[in-house]
């Protein structure tokens, strides 16, 4: 019986201590609203459960086990609302919100009454367990089972489509559920006589409010530290304050007081450093989102003029404006040439900015790996020619099978790797080759003869902006920004991008492995503008 | 000769346009603004509309919404020639019956008459 005293007196302070705080985080803000008032049901049906197991009489006992379950009318329903509020759809879902608390308010208006909880029996070692009434096996069903099971299968749904971070989130969220309302379900055979096992269930509702907790305040890595490092030095300290009450003489009272006073210095410290490294954080942020920005408003308003010199500077090639001296025909071409690249790299700029932002969807249907690369490799073999590289494509006898994919941004993924080969590459040439490395993959290899890599180029090759040290030296083409695209291309379509190089001058080789089935889903977009 | 609309507040890239289609044999006029656009073109019943989205006072977008009840305006086909390409603004566009969503920077003003070329026909 103490067991389950001490668990739901350790359950009941977790959640209202644990509740409180992620209140006071954000009074105003709706998921910490309804947590909160979450962790408030879950206190008063915990505070409930252990004053009812205390009890000696039978109308004390019947009293408790009512309050208890009244708590527990209302864990569903903020749970649901908590939920929603996470994945923004209070509006969307706001029928089924508003049942559940219709449902909530009649099942806590009849608590008391004997529809809900008739009498209190003897169950196992538990003298007065209370009886489940008819109005208490509909909020079973209605309440309790069917809005946490259609709260779960929500953020089941949530899950596809969403970003890394959501992700690992939900899935705190799901097991923090499973925990506590499986943990919390363990009470409920023995309310209608079925008593095959105890509720030791109960022991796990502890780690569903600690869960729910971290999952609720964003899943912010320095957050979470925050947050763990201020409640248990709250929680130490506490416990250390009152162990110094307790202590018996003078002396013991003085080392006890000593080691509260260095750990409060340490605790302070402590937080200190994590707030200081959280605003280092978000001062970081700010700046990358400011850069963001700023590289988007600038993309568009360089892409006017430059517009004019490529628009001007083709219809004199075209011969739009008559003959001029072949002199000034090479000059044009210039221009022109000069303009098309500049536009590639606001597009680069812009394209960084949008998957930054998180912005770039695909665009999904049937692709041929074959065709795809047969188009990069027509818009680049000219520049090989004139460089005098070979360009060679290494077709497999079997036809490759389709993959899904978008196919503007796997050109533009092949492009980026095949234009760098080419450009770093002085002598010899570039080998591509595709093939069906097994039953869901096809793999593309594009191997030059070039400049090659050394570590350091290696540790910063897939970040925007930066371009391999000996290219930078020898070469002024590149942006910095072709790998780092493709990379990202490439993940989303669910595959990698690999590079290696056996060093300097010694060729590199860059593997990308596309899945041939994936359930990547077809959004509405358009292509990008490069 | 076919009647294209161009409205583009851009002179230097207006009259670019104005120029390459002219030599294919069109009828070109060109308008700064939107409300000049709607005037000129329930006037003119252009054959085409090259419609550019960032414009003084209202845009593009605004221009789509306003044709619709026009006779002769609203069934005209409307290609946008654009440098901004918001997500957004290019789903608007296309349900607001836009039949092209060009980007100026990435296209020569021979690639652009390729495209336009596709509606005149």
């Amino acid at each position: 019986m103490d067991f389950y005293i001490l668990f739901s007196f350790i359950n009941g302070t977790v959640a209202i201590l644990f509740g409180l705080f992620v209140f006071l985080k954000n009074r105003k803000n709706i998921t910490n609203i309804t947590f909160f008032l979450m962790s408030l049901s879950i206190a008063t049906w915990s505070f409930a459960y252990c004053k009812w197991l205390s009890v000696a009489s039978t109308s004390d006992a019947l009293f408790w086990s009512k309050m208890l379950n009244l708590g527990a009318t209302f864990i569903p329903i903020f749970y649901l609302h908590w939920i929603l509020s996470i994945i923004n759809k209070i509006n969307e879902k706001k029928w089924v919100l508003m049942f559940g608390y219709l449902l909530t308010f009649i099942c806590a208006v009849f608590s008391f009454s004997p529809y809900y909880i008739t009498s209190v029996a003897l169950v196992l070692s538990f003298p007065f367990w209370p009886q489940a009434g008819p109005l208490y096996v509909i909020f079973l069903i209605f309440g309790y089972f069917g809005l946490t099971i259609y709260g779960l299968s929500l953020l089941v749904k949530e899950k596809k489509g969403a970003d890394q971070e959501k992700i690992h989130q939900i899935n705190y969220v799901i097991l923090g559920s499973l925990f506590g309302f499986g943990g919390g379900a363990t009470n409920f055979p023995l309310m209608f006589g079925v008593n095959l096992f105890p509720p030791i269930g109960q022991s796990l509702v502890i780690f569903y409010i600690i869960i729910f907790g971290l999952a609720t305040l964003r899943y912010h890595l320095f957050e979470i530290k925050l947050i763990l490092t201020e409640f248990l030095i709250g929680v130490m300290g506490i416990v250390i304050t009152f162990l110094l009450f307790l202590m018996p003489d003078v002396s013991l009272k003085l080392l006890v007081s000593l080691i509260l006073f260095l750990f409060l210095i340490f605790g302070y410290y402590l937080i200190k450093t994590i707030h200081q490294e959280m605003a280092r954080k978000e001062e970081a942020e700010r700046i990358s989102q400011s850069k963001t920005e700023f590289i988007s408003i600038a993309s568009h308003q360089l892409r006017t003029p430059l517009a004019a010199i490529r628009g001007y500077a083709s219809m004199l090639k075209d011969g739009d404006y008559g003959d001029f001296p072949d002199k000034a025909e090479v000059a044009v071409d210039y221009i022109y040439e000069a303009s098309v690249r500049m536009i590639k790299l606001v597009n680069s700029l812009l394209s960084i900015s949008r998957l930054e932002k998180g912005q770039i969807e695909l665009k999904i249907q049937d692709v041929s790996i074959d065709d795809v690369l047969a188009e990069c490799i027509k818009d680049i073999e000219l520049v090989a020619e004139d460089k005098g590289l070979y360009l060679k494509y290494k077709k497999t006898k079997e036809k490759l099978p389709l993959i899904k994919g978008d196919p503007e941004k796997l050109k533009q993924s092949f492009s980026n790797i095949i234009n760098n080969a080419v450009l770093y590459t002085p002598k010899g040439g570039v080998n591509i080759e595709a093939k069906k490395e097994n039953e869901n993959m096809i793999s593309v290899k594009i191997k030059d003869t070039g400049i090659g890599m050394d570590k350091e180029d290696f540790n910063k090759l897939f970040k925007s902006f930066s371009r391999g040290k000996g290219s930078a030296e020898l070469y002024t083409q590149g942006t910095g920004l072709g790998l780092f695209v493709a990379k990202n291309f490439v993940e989303m379509h669910g595959g990698d991008l690999m590079a290696e190089s056996a060093g300097k001058n010694k060729g590199s080789t860059f593997t990308i492995n596309l899945p041939i089935k994936t359930d990547l889903q077809n959004k509405q977009d358009f292509a990008l503008t490069e | 000769m076919k009647k294209i609309l161009i409205i583009e507040d851009e002179k230097i890239l207006s009259e670019m346009y104005r120029f390459k289609f002219s030599k294919e044999g069109y009828e070109v006029i060109n308008a700064m603004e939107v409300d000049e656009g709607l005037e000129i073109a329930k006037k003119e019943k252009p054959d085409l509309i090259v419609l550019d989205i960032l414009l003084p006072k209202e845009n593009g977008i605004y221009f789509l919404e306003k044709r619709k009840g026009i006779a002769g305006v609203e069934d005209a086909p409307v290609v946008i020639l654009s440098n901004f390409d918001d997500k957004e603004t290019k789903e608007k566009a296309f349900s607001l019956g836009a039949k092209e969503y060009l980007i100026k920077s990435n296209l020569n003003p021979s690639e652009v008459l390729e495209k336009i070329n596709k509606f005149l026909k």
